[in-house]
């Protein structure tokens, strides 16, 4: 009976009310423990440890507001935006689930004259305007109580450092204080101011202006000059910037040690010859500068770098103007592409050329406990040379040049547990009469530091990262290659939050129609060379007229054509057209080529498994009666 | 007899009765030719030029709202009609076991269909290069939906013996499910009726359209499984509970 009256209660509506709520809680139960599994092919939804990291730190909460003109009326135009928009909402609510409450994220739509749309214009996120006169909001704005970081347009061309962007933007959010860095040189990068003795005497001495690399540090962070004769790098320093430091005292280096160990992050353009120094000293001719390393160092770390030989890559080569003005090859002036770069680290990713003057290469394993990346290095088909003889003539270089079949590292990054270069303290230096600290220098790393490497400090310098355009504006200086972008991109993120660094760049995750595009590519291809073949014989025709104009006669008119000239015109106008009419033609082939192929595709894939399967159900069907009349 | 091997023969003579009566092949065909005709004509599949297949997916929520309804009505309000609930009552089984058995062929059934879909996925991959894995979660998405509807018609199926009614009782539901989540809706409540967000996100959680756009991205979220499960197995148990009342009664 008892059992009865259980089972009554159980299978009513109470029942089922008791059912709904044990569901509802186990639900929400489950949900605090939730496991989730990436299938996705770039692990797109797995955030970076150190993205974890920085969001795990977070006391206070940050709001991210996301703004996305989603738009009624799809143009192919905006569809594009819209799966990126989707990616990036997408990659937010990761944000959201990895916070743990403490990211807030909104999604607003701002249509014109909306209040939304006010609220984009406030939190500095920017419309974009679209080919039909619509403005596209694609943007977000970071906040924490009072201060706001916005990014104006998600640019879909960073989708790859979208994650990196967005950990940015919190960081700085949260800790809004610019970085202090410090730059150590004995180059003039801080510019000469002008002396007024040697300018009226006519001798010089007009001032050097700052190096842009620097003036373009300053905009970001609080850059701090240090002597290259320091014995301590101040605490506050957080980024340490050292350019072809060349003979640099022991107490420096011991400096920089000391610096690196707590965990500063040291960004060092060593050189094997400095061009830059050459020209500096130019009253004494035209001897190069000999190379810079920082040899205690990087001895201890596990590196060497050898500073008489530079390095002569035959792909990446560039051409320079020789004695007689004359194109001559460079090798040992390199202008390195994708094949050169690291694309899969955040600072490099998005950096396509970078120029390298004469610089050296890095050879040798970091010792244990330190991890190695290369972030620049050369292709195989490359060789060390002899810096002194590189800085005279390239043409030997070229002659007896054999690939060395090896990948030399250009630049790289060091991480991981750093050991002393001086077991025995502060070194005494002969000329230095401080007494050394006793025994209370770093002998290990504690913090995380982190060294980059570099083996040239021209790139660094105005003349081989910027260019100058004439404008009608005047005379504009712009980025000549991606050096300067990546000296930017290397001192942000050392000098934000120590878990960016680890904050990977992403896989872009634009997946287009392989096949289709190949097809693009032939036709234009195809027809690119019947117009360059076209282009040939325009010349041909333009030299016949012009020769016939030449032999013209004494008593003939100049400005009338001849009939022999006409009728080579007319040959032309009628290639031409013709030309013309054939390209017309090829592009309507592609056109009609694709949409056949997706016409099948369409129809085979609307049609033919249906069809398969009633032909099979009516078969069966006919089988079936077949079997049962025959009974 | 354990109950696995009634539930097993019970989702045999169900599956075996779809396939000897036309209604699988026409329903089979129908989805196909509704799925290709969506995801090519109107999804813009080629337009997108994405080797992805979101345009095919996207739709599934909606046309299961129809077709799972169509498959699943019958289910018990046929052998309601017919009175062979009695029947099938009386023999050595638990209602339970009926209900899974039924339950079980009738999703088996709708995967069949699902996966002679297959073609699509040689498509996108002859076309570039896709993210299988975000396919492979999105098939294990729309199996799930399919599984939530399916139980939830066979609730509404067990409630009334007119085939009609039970349709549209379950269609309406079902969409109520799909709406409480669909993001038109959701940020109409939100921006236009100024609810707030915690509120709305937490009754887009009861949305089918939320766990399986979650699923759509390629990620195997415990949740969302756990959501589709939740839907079954309440779906399930209401049914028990109305079967049970009818015979009481």
């Amino acid at each position: 009976m008892k059992k009865n009256s259980f089972e009554n209660i159980l299978y009513s509506v109470g029942g089922v009310v008791i059912l709904l709520i044990i569901i509802i809680a186990f639900n929400a139960l489950t949900a605090t423990v939730k496991q989730r599994f990436d299938f996705t092919k770039e692990k797109a939804y797995t955030l970076s440890a150190g993205t974890k990291a920085i969001l795990a730190h977070l006391d206070t909460p940050v709001k991210i507001r996301f703004y996305y003109s989603s738009g009624d009326n799809e143009s192919p135009d905006t569809i594009f935006f819209k799966t990126y928009a989707q990616h990036v909402s997408d990659l937010l609510q990761e944000y959201k689930q990895a916070g743990h409450g403490k990211i807030i994220v909104e999604q607003y739509d701002p249509k014109p004259d909306s209040d939304a749309e006010d609220s984009a214009r406030l939190d500095g996120v920017e419309g974009q305007p679209l080919p039909t006169g619509e403005k596209l909001y694609l943007g977000l704005s970071v906040s924490q109580v009072d201060t706001k970081e916005a990014i104006p347009f998600l640019d879909p061309s960073r989708e790859r450092l979208l994650e990196y962007d967005l950990s940015r933007a919190i960081t700085r959010v949260t800790e809004p204080q610019k970085p202090i860095v410090g730059v150590m040189s004995p180059l003039p990068i801080f510019g000469k101011p002008a002396n007024p003795m040697l300018v009226q005497m006519g001798q010089g001495g007009q001032g050097e202006p700052a190096w842009v690399f620097i003036s373009e540090l300053k905009s970001d962070f609080d850059v701090r000059e240090i002597e290259m004769t320091t014995a301590k790098i101040d605490n506050d320093v957080k980024v340490l910037v050292v350019v072809d430091p060349k003979d640099i005292s022991d107490t420096a280096q011991y400096a920089i040690d000391q610096f690196v160990l707590r965990g500063g992050k040291l960004i060092a353009f060593l050189d094997a010859v400095s061009i830059v120094d050459s020209r500096s000293q130019s009253m004494m001719g035209q001897m190069p500068g000999q190379g810079s390393s920082l040899d205690k160092l990087l001895k201890a770390w596990g590196i060497q770098f050898e500073t008489s030989k530079v390095v002569a890559d035959m792909n990446f080569k560039v051409k320079t103007m020789g004695p007689n003005n004359q194109p001559v090859d460079a090798p040992t002036f390199l202008a390195l592409d994708t094949s050169g770069i690291n694309t899969n680290d955040v600072a490099t990713s998005e950096i396509h050329d970078i120029w390298y003057a004469m610089g050296g290469v890095f050879t040798g394993t970091p010792v244990a406990g330190l991890n190695e990346t290369v972030l620049l290095k050369t292709t195989k088909d490359s060789q060390l040379v002899d810096g002194m003889m590189a800085s005279f003539s390239s043409d030997n270089i070229m002659r007896d040049f054999k690939p060395s079949g090896t990948e030399y590292a250009l630049a790289l990054r060091l991480t991981g547990k750093f050991k002393t270069a001086f077991p025995d303290g502060q070194p005494k230096d002969k000329d230095s009469t401080n007494a050394a600290p006793a025994g209370n220098s770093l002998k290990e790393s504690t913090d995380s530091p982190v060294v980059v490497l570099f083996g040239d400090a021209d790139m660094m310098a105005d003349q081989f990262c910027l260019r100058q355009q004439q404008t009608f504006l005047g005379t504009e200086v712009i980025p000549a290659n991606g050096n300067l972008i990546l000296a930017q991109n290397l001192v942000d993120q050392l000098g934000g939050d120590v878990n960016l660094i680890t904050v990977r760049s992403r896989a872009a995750m634009d997946r287009p129609f392989t096949r289709i595009k190949a097809l693009q590519a032939k036709a234009e291809e195809a027809s690119q060379s019947k117009i360059k073949a076209f282009e040939a014989t325009l010349q041909d025709a333009q030299e016949k007229i012009n020769e016939m104009q030449k032999s013209k006669g004494e008593g003939q008119q100049k400005f009338i054509l001849s009939p022999e000239q006409q009728v080579e015109l007319e040959k032309l106008k009628k290639n031409e057209a013709e030309v013309n009419v054939q390209l017309k033609q090829e592009k309507k082939n592609l056109t009609r080529e694709i949409n056949a192929l997706e016409n099948t595709i369409k129809w085979s894939n609307i049609i033919a498994m249906p069809a398969l399967v009633a032909i099979s159900g009516i078969g069966l069907a006919i089988f079936k009666r077949k079997r049962t009349s025959a009974k | 007899m354990n109950s696995w091997a009634n539930i097993k023969a019970i989702a045999k003579r169900e599956l075996v009765a779809y396939f000897d009566s036309p209604v699988a092949y026409v329903f089979i065909v129908i989805f196909l030719l509704l799925t290709g005709f969506f995801t090519f004509m109107l999804g813009g599949f080629f337009e997108q030029g994405q080797a992805t297949l979101h345009s095919f997916f996207m739709w599934h929520p909606w046309l299961y709202l129809f077709l799972v309804p169509a498959a699943g009505m019958r289910l018990w309000s046929e052998e309601r009609r017919l009175g062979t609930m009695e029947l099938l009552l009386t023999m050595p089984i638990t209602p339970w076991q009926a209900i899974i058995g039924k339950f079980l062929a009738s999703w088996l059934f709708l995967a069949i269909a699902l996966v002679l879909t297959f073609p699509v996925i040689i498509t996108v991959n002859y076309l570039g290069a896709p993210d299988n894995g975000v396919i492979l979660t999105s098939y294990i998405g729309s199996f799930l939906l399919a599984g939530g509807y399916l139980a939830i018609s066979c609730m509404t199926s067990a409630m009334t013996r007119n085939q009609v009614v039970s349709f549209i009782i379950s269609v309406v539901l079902c969409f109520l499910l799909i709406l409480v989540g669909y993001p038109p809706v959701t940020n109409f409540l939100y921006q236009v009726m100024g609810f707030k967000q915690s509120l709305v996100e937490t009754v887009a959680a009861f949305s089918v359209m939320t766990h399986f756009e979650s699923l759509q991205r390629g990620v195997l979220d415990s949740r969302d499984i756990i959501f589709f499960l939740s839907v079954i197995i309440f779906s399930l148990f209401t049914t028990g509970v109305i079967i049970r009342s009818h015979r009481a009664g």
